[in-house]
């Protein structure tokens, strides 16, 4: 009859066997070479992406700033040609009234000029309505003003 | 596993972190010095920038030297006043108008608060006597002196004898100094 101390010694026995042969190699080369390699190759590739990263984002960042250079401080040139073109044609008509009046010679001796304190010696007269016109343009052709208004 | 490959598997995990260390303050450091270099990158371009405007002003102030000038010459100087009064009057006799300068005042620079400057002027009145047609060009003449200025009062009436008075004011703008 089997008893329990045989069905113990049995299964100590199967237990025993199927630990198999102890390994005896300290060193497993080929195996531990796979694994240095594989975890290099990790660690390279890891290092590959960051790296990448880092060039996309500083790349990407000179790129995106530009040097902005500030404009010019402006300058009116039109205006200032327009305004030069203007005071030279009124030189040039101021020049053109004084040579058309100064062909003759100088002044006629009736022609007087005073200071402040000179007294005039023109006449008015009171009952004649002052004529008022607005500031130039003034007299567009020779004739009477056009625009010219009883004052008040 | 047994004691020498525990001690093995000990200092290889010790190079590994030293190592990911040395990895990580390496990563550390390269970002400290792209943020340097976005600081140095901005200061470069901030003085390249003010060193473009600088040289656009140059050249700017180079090129616009006759203009200016130019311009300035249609702004009466505060010394030429009575040069501008004398070659008026010597105008009035040569148009054959009979000139009395009524008003001659500078009136000074204003700032308002706002900041608004109203530049200094020289006030001048003229009354003047002739015919009609002497009186019609030199208002025309007055009108056309090549100085900045506004007409701000002109009138005139005719008289018994005859003969034109006409009243004009004006202010032109003083050169700055």
């Amino acid at each position: 009859m089997i008893e329990t101390k045989d069905i113990s010694n049995m299964v100590k026995h199967i237990l025993r066997r199927d630990k198999g042969i102890a390994d005896t190699h300290i060193m497993h080369p080929t195996r531990e070479w796979f694994i240095g390699v594989g975890m290099a190759l990790m660690i390279v590739s890891a290092g590959s992406l960051f790296c990448f990263y880092l060039y996309t984002v500083f790349s990407g960042k000179i790129q995106e700033e530009n040097i902005i250079i500030e404009s010019a401080v402006p300058y009116q040139a039109i205006t200032v040609k327009s305004a030069l073109e203007l005071f030279s044609a009124k030189q040039k008509k101021f020049s053109e009234i004084v040579e058309k009046n100064n062909v003759g010679g100088q002044a006629e001796p009736s022609a007087i000029s005073t200071s402040v304190t000179t007294t005039t010696t023109t006449t008015t007269t009171p009952n004649i309505p002052e004529l008022i016109i607005d500031p130039p343009p003034i007299f567009e052709d020779n004739g009477t003003p056009i625009e010219a208004t009883l004052a008040p | 596993m047994n004691k020498k490959s525990h001690t093995y598997l000990i200092i290889a995990t010790g190079c590994f972190l030293v190592a990911s260390g040395v990895f990580g303050y390496t990563i550390y450091d390269v970002h400290q010095q792209g943020v340097r270099f976005e600081e140095t990158k901005r200061l470069i371009a901030e003085h390249t920038a003010k060193e473009a405007v600088f040289k656009t002003v140059q050249d700017l102030l180079a090129s616009t030297k006759d203009d200016r000038a130019s311009i300035r010459s249609y702004f009466i100087a505060e010394k030429e006043t009575i040069n501008f009064i004398s070659e008026i009057e010597k105008n009035a006799k040569i148009i054959n108008v009979i000139l009395i300068t009524n008003e001659l005042a500078i009136v000074p620079k204003v700032t308002d608060p706002n900041g608004v400057v109203t530049p200094a002027t020289l006030a001048v009145g003229f009354d003047f006597t002739g015919t009609e047609s002497n009186v019609q060009q030199f208002i025309e003449l007055l009108e056309n002196i090549p100085y900045h200025k506004n007409i701000t009062e002109l009138s005139f009436v005719k008289t018994d004898t005859n003969l034109w008075k006409a009243t004009i004011k004006m202010g032109l703008i003083l050169q700055y100094d």
